[in-house]
Formats: structure tokens, sequence, C-alpha cells
């Protein structure tokens, strides 16, 4: 057994490694260089994995210079490399070398998000709730809408940014004329639904419509109020789609 | 001596051998894979698991449980180990003689690096705990490996042998012995004969309580430098010498080439796991 002072005092010897280790502005002796080292490839590894656009996009020169940013604010703590480096984004708005290229923001966003949609376990939709439509009156039903999907909306064409960059080997091989004018001619938002099919995380544009259906059912409304204040919406087809990619847990029954 | 279950060889699988591991035909008989990669409840990871486990036998290598923290093994990370491990029922399961979970900045942190333990009373006390801990969490006994390291943590009152083999003694564990480690930390501690100093290693450790042997090579550097275990470089003329020695002293034990970096082909990777097939198989018939 140990005395709780013996617990303290090793608990304490082993932070101030992890202090030298994290910290690398410190100067450092070649040993501990060596698992700084490790640390901010590991780190960087990580990130690249996670964001491999933004690692076109930026270079892996800076993706390594955030990396070592992210370790000192935002460390690592579940022991699994793949849940750190969420807070990316976050640092990109931050970094003003970054701040001309407004749309990587939003980049990061997506990556982080596909990153986690393509990690979850799909929920498993409960048909037997379907018959709420045909046997409860619709302003007392619910939609429940997966928590394995997500939806992005951005300023910038991100989604014809995102598939430009993701099977490019060399960021040379881009087509940036291209690009500079998708960029250049898009007007207003722009909104991304992400999901799961069959193991991979998939993205495809939501129209405004599709958008605000999904706030109006997230925000809690009834069947028949999303039919009320969305009449253009064809929900037996929505409904359809849904049920196919798995957009929605089940239907649920409330009262007044 | 027998040449039986535990004349098998393995590789470590990384993700640019998964298409030639998993559809041509391999003499290997077990790959180990890096537990924390497939934590993801869903997705493709899930998928390839069971792939992977149709294939071979499985060896769970954990790179995270940070088994000689003093502030003790992350609950979270413990009960999502336990969880793949129900999952994929692994054959070997194992991790390192390292901690990892600390604080940094007023938060709980994991370095994100195995470091090293001062070979210490205390060290041995909460490290027995731990072990404890998880072998019961997990309902399955581990192995754990040496590890290298490259800063002397604090003033040793216990050899690394005598650490151990005490863990062993106290917690029913078995040692996963990384033989490039050794040759690695005998570098780097200014030995003219790392191979000696390796052996000499070896013999203070009780044969019965070797579960696993790692099998790696590292870039070379001149004797004046830090030679690191990068994992990227075939296994050495002193690691194969030094596995003959240890297949020797302890008998065949599960076998398994680990290679990180800057990866060989799938066929390369597998000849290294032959070779150390063909020694066990040389060992085993001498002695008889």
């Amino acid at each position: 057994m140990l005395t709780d002072l013996e617990r303290k005092a090793l608990q304490n010897r082993q932070r101030q490694l992890v202090n030298n280790l994290f910290d690398q502005r410190k100067p450092a002796a070649n040993g501990l260089m060596v698992y700084r080292n490790s640390l901010l490839m590991n780190a960087a590894r990580a990130l690249s994995l996670t964001y491999p656009v933004m690692t076109q996009l930026i270079g892996e020169q800076a993706m390594t210079i955030l990396a070592r940013e992210l370790l000192l604010n935002h460390p690592p703590h579940s022991g699994d490399w793949a849940e750190w480096g969420g807070e990316l984004s976050d640092l990109v708005r931050q970094t003003q070398a970054l701040a001309e290229m407004g749309f990587l923001q939003d980049v990061a966003r997506l990556e982080w998000v596909l990153h986690q949609v393509g990690r979850a376990s799909p929920a498993p939709i409960d048909v037997t709730t379907l018959q709420h439509l045909e046997q409860i009156p619709l302003n007392r039903v619910r939609i429940h809408v997966s928590p394995a999907i997500a939806r992005i909306s951005s300023d910038y064409p991100l989604e014809a940014i995102w598939r430009a960059h993701r099977h490019l080997a060399h960021s040379e091989s881009l087509d940036h004329r291209g690009l500079a004018e998708a960029v250049a001619d898009h007007q207003g938002e722009s909104h991304l639904l992400i999901y799961q099919q069959s193991a991979v995380p998939r993205i495809r544009p939501l129209s405004a419509l599709e958008n605000q259906w999904f706030i109006d059912i997230q925000r809690g409304l009834s069947v028949a109020e999303l039919l009320d204040r969305h009449p253009q919406m064809d929900f037996a087809q929505w409904l359809s789609d849904a049920i196919a990619h798995r957009l929605i847990t089940h239907l649920s029954k409330h009262f007044f | 001596m027998t040449c039986s279950k535990n004349s098998v060889v393995g590789v470590g699988l990384r993700y640019p051998h998964y298409e030639m591991a998993l559809n041509g035909s391999s003499s290997i008989d077990f790959v180990e894979v890096h537990a924390e990669n497939f934590f993801a409840e869903g997705g493709i990871t899930a998928v390839l698991l069971d792939d992977i486990r149709s294939h071979y036998k499985l060896s769970l290598h954990g790179t995270a449980l940070g088994l000689g923290s003093a502030m003790g093994v992350n609950e979270h990370y413990l009960e999502r180990l336990k969880h793949l491990v129900e999952r994929s029922d692994p054959w070997l399961l194992s991790d390192h003689a390292a901690f990892t979970w600390s604080r940094f900045n007023h938060q709980d942190v994991h370095a994100g690096d195995l470091l090293p333990l001062e070979f210490s009373h205390q060290a041995m006390t909460v490290m027995a705990e731990n072990v404890d801990r998880v072998q019961q969490r997990l309902g399955q006994k581990i192995l754990v490996e040496n590890i290298s390291q490259y800063v002397t943590f604090h003033p040793a009152t216990l050899s690394e042998t005598e650490f151990l083999v005490s863990l062993v003694e106290r917690t029913q564990c078995g040692l996963l012995v990384d033989l490039n480690n050794l040759l690695v930390n005998a570098h780097n501690a200014g030995c003219d004969d790392p191979l000696s100093y390796a052996k000499a290693w070896l013999r203070e450790i009780p044969p019965h309580s070797i579960g696993e042997f790692h099998l790696a090579g590292s870039t070379p550097v001149p004797a004046s430098e830090i030679l690191v275990d990068d994992h990227a470089q075939p296994v050495t003329d002193s690691g194969w010498s030094l596995f003959r020695f240890a297949t020797e002293l302890a008998g065949p034990r599960p076998t398994l080439i680990e290679w990180d970096n800057q990866l060989p082909t799938w066929p390369e990777l597998v000849q290294q796991a032959e070779r150390a097939r063909a020694i066990i198989h040389e060992v085993h018939t001498n002695a008889h």
C-alpha cells in the first residue's frame, strides 16, 4: 500500500515530465526531445488523417504548426488520437495567417463532422412507430432525427471545395481556376447533410427548404405543423428516403 | 521443449497492408492491431475488424492504457477497451510498462506516448494496482511489454527486470518481451555490447512469465546519438541473434514482427515472420 503522500509525490513527478513534454516552448535535453518529436508527429499524423482536405489545402507543415498549438491548448484526453483535434476549426478562425482563406474554417468543421459520423454506430429505425401516421392525429406525431447524422451550413460552396480536394495525391493537380470560379460564383448559404451509408460517411446537398425542414423537426414541431409550414414538401417521398438512409430513428406520439 | 501452439508467428497489421492481408493467402498465424484504432462503435473499422478476425488469430495491443500512471487508468478508456475485447475476443491482449495519464494545464490529459516509469517500490505498487484492476475488469490475463526509454525518470531503487518480475508475481500477468527495445536501451545507455546486455537482461526473467516476443528494427545512428525505436527497418542481425538466444532460453513463444514506418511490401513483412518461424524450428530441432 502507498500512503497518500507517496502517491501524490509520484503523481507530481510524472506530471513534471508531462508538462515538459506538452509545453514545447521550453528548452529540452536530447532524450526529452525524442518524446516531444514523437508526440508532435503523432498529433500531426492524427490531424492529417482526420482532416485530409485541410492538409491538401494548407500543407503538412502548416498542419504540424496547428497540431503544436492544439497540443498546448487542447491536449488529448481520451487515449484515442481519432477523438482529438475537434477544436481545429476554432483554431483556424483565430489564426491570422489563415484568415484570408475564410472557407478553411468551414472545411475543418465539415471534416470533423464527417469524421464523427463515419465512426458512429448507425441508430436503428423503429419501423413499428410509422403506424402513428395512420393511427394518431398528425398534430400529435413527432419525427426523431438520427443522432448519427449532421447538417452543416456555410457561406461557401463547401461541397465543391471538399470534393475537389479529397482524392488528390498532390495539391498541384488541383483545378485551381475551376475552384476559384466556383467560389466566386457562389451566392448565399449552402447546406449539407452528412450521414453514414454502408459504413462510410456520405455528403449530399440540402436545399434551403430541406434544411429548414430538418431544423423544424429538431425544434420538435409535429408532423401537422411541419406540413403546414412546408406545403411544398413531398412528405411521402422524404419519409421513404429518410428510412432508406437511416436519417430518422422513430416517430413518437405526444400529448398536449 | 515443445514446439506446438507457441510456435506461431505474426505481424503488426497496418492499414496499407489490409488489402493484401485480407484478400490473398498468407502463411502467418496471427496479426496484431492497435486497440485504439478499433474503438469506433461504427463505420469502416468495425467492419474491418470482423474481416481480420475471420482470417487470423487476433492480438489486441493497446498503446494507451498507461498501466504505470499514478493517477490510475482512465475509466472511460478502460470501458471502451472492455467493449472491444468483448466484441473481438482476442487471442492475446497486451499493453506497456509505461505511464501516460496525467495532468497538464489543470486538466486530465493523455500524454500520447509511452512514458518511462521510475523503477521504485512506489511505482511498482501503482503498476500492480492498475494491472490488477485491468485484468479483473477485462476478465483476462494481459501481457505487459518492456518499453524503449530515452530519459531516466528518477533514481531507480529496482532494476527493470526486478520491477517486471515483481509485477508478474503480484498480478499473475505475463510479459511481452520486446527484444529490439532491449537493444535500443542498451545503445542509449552507452553499452559497448548491447547484445550481451540484452542477453543478461533476459536471463533475469523467469521463462514461464514470457508470453510473447516482439521483433523490430530501428534506423541506425552513430554510437554517440540516441537510437529511436522507430519500427522502420527490418530486424537487425543482433535482433535475430537475440531472438535465437531468447527462444533457446524460454522456448517457443508467439512472435510478432513490428513494422510501423517506411512500411515494406506485405510479402517482405511476411518473410520476416517466416524467418522467425525458421529460427523457432531450428532451436526446437537442435534441442531434440
